[in-house]
């Protein structure tokens, strides 16, 4: 009776000291955190005081939210429960279904219209791709996707529409630079296209990815062939190529990029397409980063911790000759900054060490290479994707200036190519951008934006 | 305010159970828990306190009127009622009542968007229990207000039930002990809930969810979505939402009478492990008892109960079940619900006349016919929409062209295999029973290092649960309790 006693005693004195512990954690306001590097987004902040949002429950409600938010050790916490859910079930494979594509046919007829529907209004920046500001290191939603043991795969469907609309917007490109400088398209074949069997592909709804490519490309020769161009875009089709180094780590396991070797190997086969030289991959210094989670991680630790537990490693291809780029921020700033960070870890927590190359998606970035001293210059249309493309095309080119459409404003691509004297434009997308209204909403406010007036010429 | 929230465990709960220690006297002590129970009620939004109170006090005038005027007392009972329904009538079903005016007749044009008030089913229904019971004198009026609307307002049930009885705490809310062993079981009891809601309940709705719900970047409809569905995930987002349901709202009566336990108030249960029922009937005297009991004392019985002819007794379980699906929600799917249960309560009744007890395998097939009943009665439940009903319906059957297994399902299943399988033992009394086990033993003086174990178990479960709970919320914005609309 008296053992019973104590452990009834003992029972509420545990109990009792568990909740006031957690009520005084829960006060201490320096401990609360105010960014989730996991969910790489800032935490709620304390709502603002109003009459209206008080009567109506909002602001209690806000209050709630701030207080679950930013508790203390969230980020432990968070770990410590995705610990946790990785004991509910038997297998590691977990998978989420995009939903079915449009079919595809490449033997489409590709009419050019004279006059092209203007973009209609700015679609939800967060149900799109790419909504991150350029101080978000490339975190882009993931909706179909695939766990399977330590391998992550994002996937893709096809969406005609917009690929169309991707196809007819570089076409324009290449019909406003006629004369100027020739126009080239890579999209780059995502790794669910090499790495998931076609039956299960098919099962998750996904759209094979290589013949989506196909198709983007025949529409680009379709529609340049109807509306009169005579410098036709240059697809190239890097599919094979990278399916035969798939073994050799070209895409990360827990992130939806592809690594610096994938880049590298696909920039050599566009610089052999341009008759570019490169140097051997012997003269890179190679940087290793370890422990990066990425954003299928991210998007599935509390699912299946599997990606959490097994990190990549970002080995990246540092130039002999150039490790310095120019960024121009959203907000303006311009300044100068490591083309690969020798110190990735002490800027960038491990879900976003992909910024690592050229930190990560700003509007504008310029490298200018010295070194190669020809005064050749491309022009490169990106995504993230283009960001680990940089560096391998710095000693090719003495200028490279990648433009990330989703940020660049008030700057049309024929400036750029007349500021550095450009005769190249590389489109390098991936094809989930390709599919994506928000994203080709933005490219073609690119492509659209009118050049600046030249300044009217003075006789001497 | 919800229960399951951090803001509520450890700041609110904290705070109030602290304070109510502290003060001296009962007068003092509900004094406390009013005003918490005010404030809990007014997180939602303040405005709606008005119309607890003001529901309060229409129920504290009818019910002193009713004890002070017993000639009229029909009267006051019929105005008290029509107050009352009226208020709850104009909240909860004056847009479903419009937009059907709408369908047949074309008007009106606009309707009006009334925002539902937190709990008022759930409140109205006890305060209207108080006032018949004074009627039927069982009770005398409660000559404060204050303490009628702490009966009616106390957070521990005010917004998600147990509906409770006037009659069951009206002793307590005067005089009432806090024992040591209640205060263990109440921990235990509200811990138990919270971890049931916050890990399983919910983790259940992220299952359903994921198989059934259209991704936000889908360009089509629900319906749409629904159709691509594979028939297993249609049928394993059934089983989870039975889980679900059964999980989120114990949890709630849990967490309720364990917070009661904790200061002295004794409630009685809501539940009663109504997935081992072996018939509809026993499924409903399992169910949601308080309300299950509120239709039967308040409109079953007065209108004849089954001591009438069979055809009064059809129609008297017709109005008991007809409202029953309407007070779950103002929507065709909810009188559907109910009426389904309607039909099998009168086939169990009339056609197969099925006995009290069954044992051994009758027992056990009439345990799974009912639960398959039981789970296309949620499916009624859970598809608001018709049309995503008849689709979810034939999308089992693969009759929307989808396939009946696919990847995504046999991984979500193998993948949550342990959780499901735990989901499924707390929706059974085998816990309960190893506990009534170990009592036992301690009665009888036996196993006594085993008894130690068990007490030692006991004593740490509260606390593991609690941290178990508390990594689950974490991060979770809001995971609102599904009677919330009620």
């Amino acid at each position: 009776m008296k053992l019973q006693s104590f452990f009834l005693r003992l029972r509420v004195i545990l109990f009792v000291l568990c909740l006031v512990g957690g009520c005084v954690l829960g006060f201490i306001l320096p401990l609360r955190p105010t960014e989730s590097a996991s969910e790489q987004r800032t935490l709620t902040p304390f709502p603002s005081f109003t009459f209206e949002s008080f009567w109506s429950g909002e602001y209690t409600s806000a209050v709630n939210l701030w207080y679950s938010d930013t508790f203390p050790f969230r980020e432990e916490l968070i770990r410590l429960n995705n610990a946790l859910r990785g004991l509910y079930g038997l297998k590691k494979t977990t998978a989420g279904s995009v939903v079915g594509g449009d079919t595809i046919n490449t033997d489409d007829d590709f009419v050019w219209e004279t006059d092209p529907v203007e973009p209609d209004t700015e679609p939800d920046a967060d149900t799109e791709p790419g909504t991150e500001t350029s101080e978000d290191p490339g975190h882009e939603v993931i909706e179909g996707y695939l766990v399977d043991g330590i391998n992550g795969y994002e996937l893709y469907s096809f969406n005609k529409e917009n690929s169309n609309r991707y196809a007819k917007l570089v076409v324009q490109t290449a019909l406003d630079l006629q004369g100027k400088a020739q126009v080239y398209c890579i999209v780059v074949p995502m790794s669910y296209a090499y790495g998931v069997s076609p039956e299960v592909q098919t099962e998750l709804g996904a759209s094979d990815c290589h013949e989506a490519i196909r198709y983007m490309y025949s529409a680009m020769a379709g529609y340049g062939e109807s509306a009169g161009l005579t410098t036709p875009v240059v697809t190239v089709d890097v599919f094979d190529h990278l399916a035969d180094h798939y073994d050799e780590y070209i895409y990360f396991r827990t992130d939806h990029h592809w690594t610096a070797k994938g880049a590298l190997y696909t920039s050599r086969v566009f610089l052999d397409a341009v008759g570019r030289p490169y140097p051997d991959t012997e003269a890179y210094t190679v940087q290793e980063f370890t422990g990066f989670t990425g954003s299928l991680a991210g998007h599935t630790m509390q699912e299946n911790p599997s990606l959490v537990r097994n990190p990549d490693t970002i080995y990246a291809y540092v130039s002999p000759t150039l490790n310095t780029v120019t960024i121009t921020t959203q907000g303006g700033e311009v300044k100068e900054i490591p083309m690969v960070h020798p110190d990735p870890h002490s800027l960038y927590s491990q879900w976003s060490l992909y910024r690592c190359f050229i930190d990560g998606d700003h509007p504008l970035t310029v490298a200018h290479n010295e070194a190669v001293g020809d005064g050749s210059a491309i022009v490169l249309i990106k995504e993230s994707y283009g960001n680990a493309f940089l560096p391998a095309l710095v000693d090719s080119y003495e200028y490279v200036i990648a433009v990330d459409y989703r940020y660049l404003r008030g700057k049309a691509i024929s400036d750029l190519v007349d500021e550095y004297g450009a005769d190249t434009v590389l489109f390098l997308n991936n094809p989930v951008a390709t599919s994506a209204d928000y994203n080709m909403y933005w490219l073609e406010k690119l492509v659209k934006t009118k050049p600046a007036p030249k300044p009217a010429e003075t006789t001497p | 305010m919800v229960f399951s929230s951090l803001l509520f465990v450890f700041a609110f709960l904290v705070i109030c159970y602290g304070l109510y220690m502290m003060v001296p006297g009962i007068k003092a002590r509900n004094a406390v828990l009013l005003l918490f129970s005010l404030v809990f009620y007014a997180w939602g939004g303040p405005s709606f306190l008005i119309l607890l109170l003001l529901m309060t006090f229409i129920c504290y005038l009818g019910g002193r009127l009713i004890q002070s005027y017993a000639k009229h007392k029909k009267l006051w009972l019929a105005g008290t009622l029509i107050l009352c329904l009226g208020l709850l009538g104009f909240y909860k079903y004056t847009g479903f009542f419009l937009s059907n005016l709408q369908l047949l007749l074309g008007f009106p044009a606009v309707i009006p968007q009334i925002t539902l008030p937190i709990g008022i089913s759930f409140y109205t229904f006890q305060l209207l229990s108080y006032v018949i019971d004074v009627y039927r004198g069982d009770v005398a009026a409660q000559k404060k207000y204050r303490l009628l609307l702490l009966y009616a307002a106390l957070f521990h049930q005010c917004i998600a039930g147990p509906i409770i009885r006037y009659s069951d705490v009206n002793e307590e809310i005067l005089d009432r002990r806090i024992t040591q062993a209640d205060v263990a079981k109440g921990i235990t009891r509200f811990a138990s809930g919270l971890a049931k809601k916050a890990v399983l309940a919910n983790g259940c709705a992220a299952i359903v969810a994921d198989l059934v719900e259209a991704p936000a970047d889908f360009s089509g409809t629900p319906v749409q979505y629904l159709a691509t569905v594979s028939g297993a995930g249609i049928l394993l987002a059934a089983v989870c939402y039975m889980l679900e349901i059964y999980l989120d709202f114990s949890a709630y009566s849990d967490m309720a009478i364990g917070l009661g336990l904790m200061v002295g108030f004794h409630y009685r249960e809501n539940f009663n492990y109504p997935y081992i029922a072996d018939s509809v009937t026993d499924f409903w005297r399992r169910w949601h008892m308080s309300l299950s009991g509120f239709f039967r004392d308040y409109v079953y019985i007065p209108l004849g109960g089954n001591r009438v002819g069979p055809w009064r007794h059809i129609f008297n379980l017709l109005v008991v079940w007809f409202l029953t699906g309407l007070w779950h929600g103002a929507s065709w799917n909810f009188v559907l619900w109910g009426l389904y249960y309607f039909l099998f309560l009168v086939i169990e009744k009339f056609v197969l006349r099925l006995s009290k007890k069954s044992h051994g395998i009758l027992r056990g097939l009439r345990t799974a016919g009912t639960l398959v009943i039981v789970c296309f009665g949620w499916m009624i439940f859970y598809y608001t929409d018709m049309s995503m009903l008849g689709t979810a319906i034939a999308g089992i059957f693969c009759g929307n062209g989808n396939p009946f297994m696919d990847l995504t399902v046999e991984t979500k299943l193998l993948g949550n295999v342990f959780f499901l399988a735990v989901s499924v033992l707390a929706c059974t009394p085998i816990i309960p029973a190893i506990g009534r086990f170990f009592e036992k033993r301690r009665a009888e003086g036996r196993s006594k290092a085993a008894v130690v174990v068990y007490d030692a178990v006991t004593a740490v479960l509260p606390v593991g649960l609690l941290l178990l709970s508390l990594l689950s919320l974490v991060g979770d914005s809001f995971n609102p309790f599904l009677y919330f609309r009620f």
